[in-house]
């Protein structure tokens, strides 16, 4: 029996939460150059589809798996209510607990080795070039429309944590996965710089309800910053 | 000239020679009598090498008051605690075995 010919496709985006933006901002126009799946098996993150991706031939894969680790340290407030030093931002607040940077290093470090995990899982199916997105920046402040996911709700009494302390851990994961990414030879691409306001918060126009993934007008972002960078 | 050296006046029991565990060894006593005492309310701070990490742990064990200055954030998973040194010593000044020259150390260096 003969096996189903393979898709060519010039950039293929594999991931998870953060792969769904992008997804739905891919229109019929650019569908032959760009494909992104989400290849949980439902909403679990410890699964992979493996077959949602299998019929394609693709030039170069664009890994986007875990992504907020940062929130879940320090999207709510925690108790005692921290702070850490993290050059260039020059924010600590003196009235918090300080935690070393590089606790906070370790511990982001720590949680993002779930992602890579399984980001490793795809990429040894492929031999193209391969890199990873950086997840969206963070929100600066919530409003009446934010929804945050459900993991977080239940904690929401505590509070949300302060932007520049948010700034600060997305940043630290950021770096992180830079590290640890190019150690794979993996190139880490950042968040595009238009997505975010001269502090380096998430623009409003660019998440919906959840200010923890970006909507797909945060996609079309991502998806152009992407067209420059692979000439698609 | 008579030189002196640092053996000169110390108790019998820190020389093999006069070690009574020679010839009985139910005599033989590793210890020696202790110059101090640990009360349970005394506050033991340790440093060194991973000898003194066993005392503390010992101590901590037997119900003595382990001092530990710095505690982790609740944020901190216990496994990245640990891999950060909390809990190991008083303070995560982490193991000075390789910086503190054998014998020359504080008490527990190794």
């Amino acid at each position: 029996m003969a096996e189903n010919a393979l898709t060519n496709v010039p950039v293929l985006i594999l991931g998870e939460s953060h792969c769904t933006a992008i997804s739905r901002a891919i229109g019929d126009d650019i569908r032959d150059k760009f494909v992104a799946v989400d290849v949980r098996i439902g909403a679990d993150t410890s699964k992979i589809n493996f077959d949602l991706f299998s019929d394609f031939c693709p030039s170069n894969i664009l890994l986007s798996f875990g992504g907020t680790e940062h929130n879940i340290v320090g999207l709510i407030e925690a108790e005692p209510r921290f702070d850490f030093l993290w050059p260039p931002f020059d924010d600590f607040d003196d009235g918090r607990c300080l935690v070393p940077a590089s606790a906070i290093e370790e511990l982001i470090a720590y949680r993002v080795q779930s992602g890579l995990r399984r980001a490793m899982l795809v990429r040894e199916r492929f031999s193209c070039p391969t890199f990873a997105l950086a997840p969206p920046p963070p929100f600066r402040s919530i409003d009446e429309k934010t929804q945050l996911p459900q993991a977080f709700t239940t904690l929401l009494e505590a509070g949300i944590a302060p932007p520049a302390l948010r700034r600060k851990l997305y940043a630290v994961q950021c770096e992180v996965m830079r590290r640890q990414y190019e150690a794979l030879d993996i190139p880490f691409i950042p968040a595009p710089a238009t997505a975010t306001d001269e502090e380096g918060y998430l623009l409003r126009k660019f998440w919906n309800r959840d200010p923890t993934h970006g909507n797909p007008a945060y996609g079309r972002l991502v998806i152009k910053h992407l067209r420059g960078k692979f000439d698609v | 000239m008579f030189k002196r050296h640092p053996y000169i006046g110390r108790p019998d029991y820190q020389f093999w020679r006069k070690e009574p565990g020679l010839i009985d060894m139910t005599l033989f006593d590793p210890v020696g009598k202790p110059t101090f005492r640990i009360a349970p309310e005394d506050k033991v701070v340790t440093a060194g090498s991973c000898f003194a990490q066993h005392v503390a742990r010992f101590l901590a064990q037997a119900g003595f008051d382990f001092l530990v200055t710095e505690q982790p954030h609740p944020i901190l998973v216990e496994k990245v605690a640990a891999q950060l040194n909390y809990g190991l010593f008083s303070a995560r000044y982490g193991n000075s075995s390789r910086s503190t020259p054998r014998g020359k150390g504080p008490i527990g260096a190794g």
